[in-house]
């Protein structure tokens, strides 16, 4: 069941290769010098696989289950990029510390915004289709495509 | 003009079903600052933003650069004349700078075009400089070890870029023997 036109997947898409390119760009600038596992530059690199997973998820199959995908992910990094850019949360368990007081590091605030348009269209188009499944014996009508004329 | 569309039998208000389209032009327009040498350019005038309305580039190429030392939360520490926190960086080898390209901008290095003075409490004879990365200006040192600027210091007296991991290596901000606090 294709949820929203194939075009929204494909340009929601290209938002998370653009937060994937720059995520997985930036991670080597993030190892510590120490090594680790869990550390600022590995989430780096778990956020650009991620990001690369769901793009191509939702050019393949942009069903409900790839939106939600969709919308998970997004939201997730961009609440993360918000809170550590005012707040100084510190290190959590072995979470490490991503406080980072500025957006002016290259890309940064690119990918904010491929991931709030992300956020924006990935929650917009399960909104409006939020009725799929709760009829499944209504008589189909039109679909989400068909009604963008 | 309909202003109302059926999905699934559910009135939908067509501005709704725009939306996407608006969310995807803010990926259009971020694209666009790319193209007009936003975000991921690596000129030093990005960590302008820092200090308010007086740019970080032109601070850090001020003509008559001084070292001064600044009390904080972590002791006593070296800071420009402004107040901005001074930082080292343990990748650097002897005093030459290893920072470079998308580095230099969130460290933008602490340079000089003349003769750097000491504050007080800052020793003239741990103060040199060299030529590093940072675009063919000196680079001000301190103890053998380059100086930056951390572009997440908003104010005098933050040391946001104390003991963070990056580019390969730790920064710390510096006390007045030359050596680092903390680590």
């Amino acid at each position: 069941m294709i949820v929203g036109p194939r075009a929204l997947g494909i340009l929601v898409a290209a938002a998370f290769v653009i937060d994937g390119v720059v995520h997985g760009t930036s991670a080597s600038a993030y190892d510590p010098a120490h090594g680790g596992f869990i550390t600022e530059g590995n989430l780096f690199r778990a956020e650009a696989l991620a990001a690369a997973v769901v793009a191509i998820l939702l050019v393949l199959t942009p069903n409900r289950l790839t939106w939600t995908l969709a919308l998970a992910v997004s939201a997730t990094a961009l609440s993360a990029v918000i809170l550590y850019r005012y707040v100084n949360v510190g290190a959590i368990g072995p979470l490490p510390d991503l406080y980072e007081p500025t957006w002016q590091v290259p890309g940064k605030l690119l990918s904010a915004y491929a991931e709030a348009s992300a956020v924006l269209v990935s929650g917009v188009v399960l909104v409006v289709n939020r009725g799929r499944r709760r009829a499944p014996s209504e008589p189909r009508t039109t679909t989400f495509q068909e009604n963008q004329t | 003009m309909q202003r109302f569309t059926r999905v699934r039998g559910v009135a939908t208000p067509k501005i709704l079903l725009s939306l996407p389209a608006a969310g995807f032009a803010m990926v259009v327009a971020a694209c666009g600052a790319i193209a007009s040498g936003g975000y991921l350019g690596t000129s030093s005038s990005a960590a302008g933003g820092a200090y308010g309305s007086t740019t970080m580039s032109s601070a850090a190429a001020s003509p008559a650069a001084s070292v001064v030392v600044a009390t904080t939360s972590l002791g006593q520490i070296l800071t420009d004349a402004r107040g901005r926190t001074l930082y080292l960086f343990t990748k650097d080898s002897g005093n030459s700078s290893s920072c470079t390209g998308a580095c230099l901008t969130v460290w933008p290095a602490f340079t000089a075009t003349g003769v750097v003075q000491a504050g007080g409490g800052v020793s003239q004879g741990l103060l040199g400089a060299t030529a590093g990365s940072s675009g063919g200006q000196v680079q001000v040192t301190y103890n053998g070890h380059p100086l930056y600027y951390y572009v997440g210091d908003n104010k005098p007296g933050d040391t946001n870029g104390q003991n963070l991991d990056q580019y390969g290596g730790s920064w710390y901000v510096i006390d007045p023997a030359g050596t680092q606090v903390g680590g």
